[in-house]
């Protein structure tokens, strides 16, 4: 480069000349900082992505109006409880006061074999053909684009006509977190149709009894 | 004999191409990157498998913190910077409560984020000097959703939408703010005729087992 001009320009006889300085410069110091600000944008941009949860609430009932049940098949219904303490309580079938017997509520908890495990075991059938159709996707025995797995997806989700209706409810005291939780919990075992719907009358002695048979069924065997 | 001496030749490397990669680099992530203003409310956002990301531009954000208090922020058109929708909704705010804001106060407003305040504060808040003594101002929006007259959280949500009809509703919930609160919020949105929302959170992963459990 710049050097083998020097060896040409040295070949007149006699006439001592400067010796010519090589326009290297060193560049070291602007690499360092080249180096520093592409670490700099490369940790700053890339992970402070967040992520968004799409959820679509009911039509808001008239206050005072009694949230009246959606007509639902009984067999399908699940009715889920959040409580305080990340307590999670549960029961199928509806809760007629009419009847004479109110249905049983059952206790689980947010992780992987409580409350996830239950809404699995309910919902095998639509899981099994969602999670084998990703799988299908994955191997490459079926080709798809990647736009309509989502669709294939939703349409799985229509046609079931077997799995649970959720009906989320939470009594007062809930953290914002057991919401996303349960949400969440929906997503992971492909639940088709769910709700957050309030909590009415009748659930709530019957949560008000569950705790009242807890706390004296405590006190009796202390 | 003469020695051929050597010329000794410091052992330098050309590093002029790795400097223009680098520089390339750098221009490419300076244009790339996108800015996030520093939020002023601190909220720790619960996890989700969710890996749609979060919407940019256009976008109405509902705060809720740990403390249970409400902020409303709304961006001012993403991207698009001609769009100034902070500044038609200070005027239509200003409009509904008869509120006179000058031009240098709606050109603050602008730069500004959330805010969680009677709207009577609101002049104040933005004639503050930085964002300690704004700071000072979060005492909540009045949503007292029986009386829609003074839920000026309404208001605001409909001032917005009056602004923008294409706007999306992101709900950012701490992990430990009530459900009360955040179903307040909701409702106040539901009373707007807003039921599709985003509720923003980190990813995380889950596992699930089938098959060997049953």
């Amino acid at each position: 480069m710049a050097e083998i001009a020097e060896t040409g320009g040295s070949q007149h006889k006699g006439k001592k000349r400067a010796k010519k300085q090589s326009t290297h410069i060193d560049m070291t110091p602007m690499v360092d900082l080249a180096c520093l600000l592409i670490t700099f944008f490369v940790l700053t941009s890339a992970f402070t992505k967040s992520k968004v949860m799409e959820i679509v609430y009911p039509e808001r009932q008239e206050a005072g109006q009694e949230a009246n049940a959606p007509q639902i098949p009984e067999s399908r219904a699940f009715h889920i409880i959040l409580t305080e303490n990340d307590r999670i309580l549960w029961y199928t079938g509806r809760a007629d006061p009419t009847r004479e017997t109110l249905p049983t509520l059952y206790e689980t908890d947010f992780s992987a074999n409580g409350i996830r495990r239950i809404l699995l075991e309910r919902n095998k059938s639509l899981y099994t053909q969602i999670n084998e159709m990703q799988q299908a996707v994955l191997e490459g025995r079926l080709e798809v684009p990647r736009d309509s797995i989502t669709s294939m997806r939703r349409q799985m989700m229509t046609d079931d006509n077997v799995g649970p209706i959720i009906l989320i409810k939470a009594t007062e005291g809930v953290r914002y977190k057991n919401m996303v939780d349960i949400v969440d919990e929906m997503a992971i075992t492909n639940i088709a149709r769910y709700s957050i719907v309030d909590l009415n009358s009748v659930e709530q002695i019957m949560v008000r009894r569950f705790f009242a048979a807890e706390s004296s069924g405590a006190a009796s065997s202390n | 004999m003469a020695k051929i001496k050597m010329r000794k030749a410091a052992p330098r490397i050309d590093m002029t191409p790795m400097v223009d990669v680098f520089f390339l680099l750098l221009t490419f992530l300076l244009l790339t990157a996108q800015f996030r203003k520093q939020e002023s409310v601190t909220v720790d956002t619960p996890g989700s498998i969710s890996e749609t990301p979060a919407p940019e531009g256009r976008v109405m954000t509902l705060s809720i913190n740990a403390e249970n208090m409400v902020f409303f922020n709304m961006d001012n058109g993403g991207m698009d910077t001609s769009l100034h929708l902070r500044a038609h909704l200070l005027r239509e705010i200003g409009d509904f409560y008869e509120i006179e804001f000058t031009r240098e106060e709606i050109e603050q407003f602008e730069m500004l984020e959330s805010f969680s305040l009677p709207v009577q504060n609101l002049k104040n808040w933005i004639n503050a000097e930085d964002m300690q003594k704004r700071a000072a101002y979060d005492e909540g929006i009045p949503m007292d959703s029986t009386k829609l007259a003074t839920n000026q959280l309404f208001h605001w949500i409909r001032a917005a939408r009056t602004v923008e009809p294409n706007l999306t509703v992101v709900i950012r919930g701490d992990k430990d703010a009530d459900y009360d609160r955040v179903k307040d919020v909701i409702n106040v949105l539901q009373d707007n005729n807003v039921r599709r929302f985003n509720l923003i959170t980190n990813l995380e992963t889950a596992e699930v087992q089938l098959e060997e459990n049953l």
